[in-house]
């Protein structure tokens, strides 16, 4: 049970980021550019739903710490959501990588993937443990 | 002698589709939420050497219908009396579904009880004693998971053994107690009278008329049976004197006691814990977070469909590409040259490279729907749906809607009220069929670069809020009243697999190749012919080829139409294609491919577009595409299902203004703001 803790509080953290760059990315589309690499592509329908996982996965960390079931179930929607859009990028780069075969272009890392959403989602992979231990987990 | 057939029956959303494909091979759309079912389907299989009739009803959780797709199912089974009746039943809800289990054996049906659902019945740590269950029902019971093809063999067997005839006959009746078990034996001996009523199990039509089941009583009405009725109407008073209770409560109360004793000694409950279900639905049916959800989803759903299709547009633009060009240098007569490469090939293709965007949409939305998704999406709407005078239950038909708008409108036979059905069918047209999607694409692709999904998924809200005005207004002014409650089962979250998405994107892109193929084809060598060829008083039959678009037949009526969409600031050439869109809306796409003479439709196509459009114009193009008039088809299945022409007509007239009014502000509102901003 000792073991799920810290990973309650990694996953806390993993919201936290989700706010951030949601935010960043709104801010990024309000403003135009923003001077770092890898950074997400500045829509703001994308940087909003990024805040939704985020505010999912924060929503009821303090149970989630706690060892509650209601901890966990906002943790198992945060982590559907975050893998939903996580493979979606994948299959955006994967798809513009094989079109750029078909049109006979030199392929290249474009900021539409949304680098950060795909890394977040997987940092957040290891919040499964706590799903797949919720017999651990009281009401 | 005649094949036996077999009716496949059980509460809404317990598997009876995917068990009737398992039986007999069938491909039938399944889908993890209620009312997938709301048509009768009849399939076959053979099973040791007896070839074996199937029948699919709709889902209901009594034989008291109430909707349409519940009379079917009723009728059925208690008009044309099947060899025998296999009740699926979801072995992880034993207690809502033995309900119709017992109303069945009531009817005397030779019941065959399909349990379902076993997997998730253990995952709930739930253990059911089959054979217990068994023995108390008198009728076999065979565990099965039917999405895993567990059990369906021994299911047969249990077919074959009730049609054959080997245990007929076995009627478990619920016990209702001393003094009522007098007055149906006395009614019975009154119904025994009736030669005409014969047909029905007597016991039945007792309990039935004793409940006032309205039903019922119609049948012993159309029997000519009056005399039992008056008895059964003095004896109903009686009784709900004596017990103190109306009767059709008090039967209700007295299965719902027997089902509860039944289920106590045939099942054992493991410790209460959340399973993965009920966590996602504490938050995908939350009040704070159930919405946002379920835009995050269909949000995605729109990206994945625009994005990853591109590939393979690109592939089908090559492909049309390279085929006109063959076709252009391979024949020498002009007219046929020109007939088949900027006539059908220009028009089919430039509708045909949006196939993949169709495909993943559909593949996007099976997965939404096979997870059980859906019939959280309907729960978290509902509220919001109640408050614009629509009941939860219209939120199927109109999800349907974003696939095509017949189906959508043959799903509303779930509705139950007339009026919230009527709506319903009126508003569907406003949700954005598959058919709207390729004119999106073109003109979002073209105009909108960069933000090509936001742009679409806005055309499909912008038809969600219309049809929530619209909602609005129809029940303020035509269709009065209150629109009923939602009451739904929330089906288990599941993993959906892929062999089933892959099938229904198949089923509903074949559609869409199979109309490439026939309305497509004819439309567009109408355009062609209308646009290449021009009046000639000297010519034979008075037509020539006119060399110059500008003169031809088609440039002769848009011209004509124009003026009427001048406003907007569209060209003939865009009034023409809304014109031919009337047949089917993937034709304006084909029209354009036609009139612009672009192999393919990909970015040749777009940049023709660009010399056309400005994107405020383009935007209110899009706008009245989604708006104005349904397809034909569409048309016909309003007036099929209302049994009138006067509500397709309404829905016609509606659109039309709405369409315009709405294409209109769009473009003086944008091109004011372009004014100041742009």
């Amino acid at each position: 049970m000792k073991g799920l803790k810290p990973i309650a509080l990694w996953t806390g953290l993993i919201g936290a980021l989700y706010l951030l760059y949601g935010s960043i990315e709104i801010l990024m589309w309000v403003t135009g550019e923003f001077p770092f690499p890898l950074m997400p592509p500045g829509d703001a329908l994308a940087g909003a739903m990024l805040i939704i996982i985020g505010s999912i996965l924060l929503y009821r960390i303090r149970e989630l710490i706690a060892m509650k079931y209601e901890g966990l179930s906002f943790l198992a929607g945060g982590l559907v959501l975050s893998g939903i859009i996580g493979i979606m990028y994948i299959l955006i780069a994967g798809a513009d990588m094989l079109n750029s075969v078909v049109v006979g272009e030199l392929w290249a890392f474009d900021p539409g993937y949304n680098m950060p959403a795909i890394v977040l989602a997987i940092l957040l992979l290891p919040g499964w443990m706590c799903v797949r231990k919720g017999a651990d987990f009281c009401e | 002698m005649e094949m036996p057939k077999i009716a496949l029956i059980g509460n809404p959303n317990v598997g009876k589709t995917v068990v009737f494909n398992a039986l007999t091979g069938a491909k039938q759309h399944v889908g993890n939420w209620p009312g997938v079912t709301v048509e009768r389907r009849e399939g076959r299989f053979r099973h040791r050497g007896l070839d074996i009739s199937v029948v699919d009803l709709p889902g209901i959780y009594t034989l008291s219908p109430f909707s349409i797709d519940e009379k079917i199912s009723r009728d059925y089974i208690v008009d044309k009396r099947p060899d025998a009746v296999v009740d699926i039943v979801d072995a992880s809800n034993l207690e809502r579904n033995l309900y119709l289990t017992l109303q069945l054996l009531e009817t005397g049906a030779n019941v065959v009880v399909g349990l379902n659902m076993m997997d998730e019945a253990e995952k709930k740590g739930m253990k059911i004693d089959v054979e217990r269950l068994s023995e108390i029902l008198k009728a076999p019971v065979v565990p099965m998971s039917a999405i895993k093809g567990e059990g369906i063999d021994a299911l047969k067997d249990a077919i074959y053994e009730e049609i054959t005839g080997h245990e007929h006959h076995r009627h478990m009746a619920v016990g209702y107690g001393e003094e009522v078990e007098r007055y149906i034996v006395e009614l019975e001996e009154e119904i025994s009278k009736c030669k005409s009523l014969r047909d029905y199990r007597s016991r039945w039509l007792a309990v039935g008329l004793l409940e006032g089941d309205g039903d019922i009583i119609c049948k012993v009405r159309k029997a000519g049976c009056e005399g039992v009725i008056e008895r059964s109407e003095s004896m109903r008073d009686e009784l709900s004197k004596k017990i103190g209770e109306m009767m059709d409560i008090y039967f209700a109360d007295r299965r719902y006691e027997f089902i509860e004793e039944m289920v106590r000694m045939v099942m054992v409950r493991g410790k209460e814990k959340w399973t993965f279900s009920d966590m996602l639905d504490n938050v995908f049916t939350n009040p704070v977070f159930g919405i946002p959800s379920f835009f995050l989803l269909m949000w995605a759903a729109f990206q994945f469909t625009f994005a990853v299709a591109e590939p393979f547009m690109n592939m089908i633009d090559i492909g049309f590409t390279w085929l006109a060009d063959v076709t252009r240098a391979s024949i020498s007569n002009p007219a046929l040259a020109s007939l088949l490469a900027d006539g059908i090939i220009s028009g089919v293709g430039s509708v045909l490279i949006f196939l993949p965007n169709i495909f993943l949409l559909f593949f996007a939305l099976s997965l939404l729907e096979d997870s059980g998704y859906l019939s959280r999406a309907a729960f978290v709407m509902d509220k919001s749906m109640y408050k614009i005078g629509l009941p939860g239950k219209s939120f199927v038909p109109m999800l349907l809607g974003f696939g095509c708008n017949v189906p959508a409108i043959m799903s509303t036979r779930t509705i139950e009220d007339r009026n919230d059905r009527l709506i319903t069918i009126l508003i569907n047209p406003l949700m954005s069929c598959s058919a709207r999607l390729p004119v999106y694409l073109l003109f979002a692709g073209a105009f909108f670069a960069g933000n090509e999904g936001a742009v679409v998924f806005s055309m499909y809200l912008m038809g969600i809020l219309l049809a929530v005005i619209m909602a609005l207004l129809l029940r303020k002014f035509l269709v009065k009243g209150r629109p009923a409650p939602l009451i739904m089962e929330m089906p288990p979250y599941r993993m959906p697999t892929l062999k089933n998405s892959l099938m229904k994107m198949w089923e509903n892109g074949y559609l869409f190749i199979k109309k490439a193929g026939t309305v497509i084809v004819f439309g567009v060598t109408i355009v062609w012919f209308l646009s290449t060829y021009t009046y000639s008083p000297d010519a034979a039959y008075g037509i020539v080829m006119s060399g110059d678009i500008e003169n031809s037949f088609a440039a002769y009526l848009g011209q004509w139409l124009q003026p009427i969409f001048a406003p907007m600031g569209w060209d003939w050439k865009a009034v023409m294609a809304l014109l031919f869109g009337f047949i089917a809306k993937e034709i304006v796409v084909g029209t354009f491919g036609t009139l612009y003479g672009v192999e393919g439709g990909g970015e040749g196509l777009q940049n023709a577009l660009m010399g056309s459009f400005t994107p405020v114009s383009a935007y209110a193009y899009m706008a009245f595409v989604l708006i104005y008039v349904p397809c034909l088809a569409t048309i016909a299945t309003i007036k099929a299902e209302t049994g009138s022409w006067k509500w397709p007509l309404l829905a016609i007239a509606y659109m039309m203004g709405l369409a315009y009014l709405v294409a209109l502000i769009i473009s003086l509102v944008g091109n004011a703001l372009m004014g100041v901003f742009g």
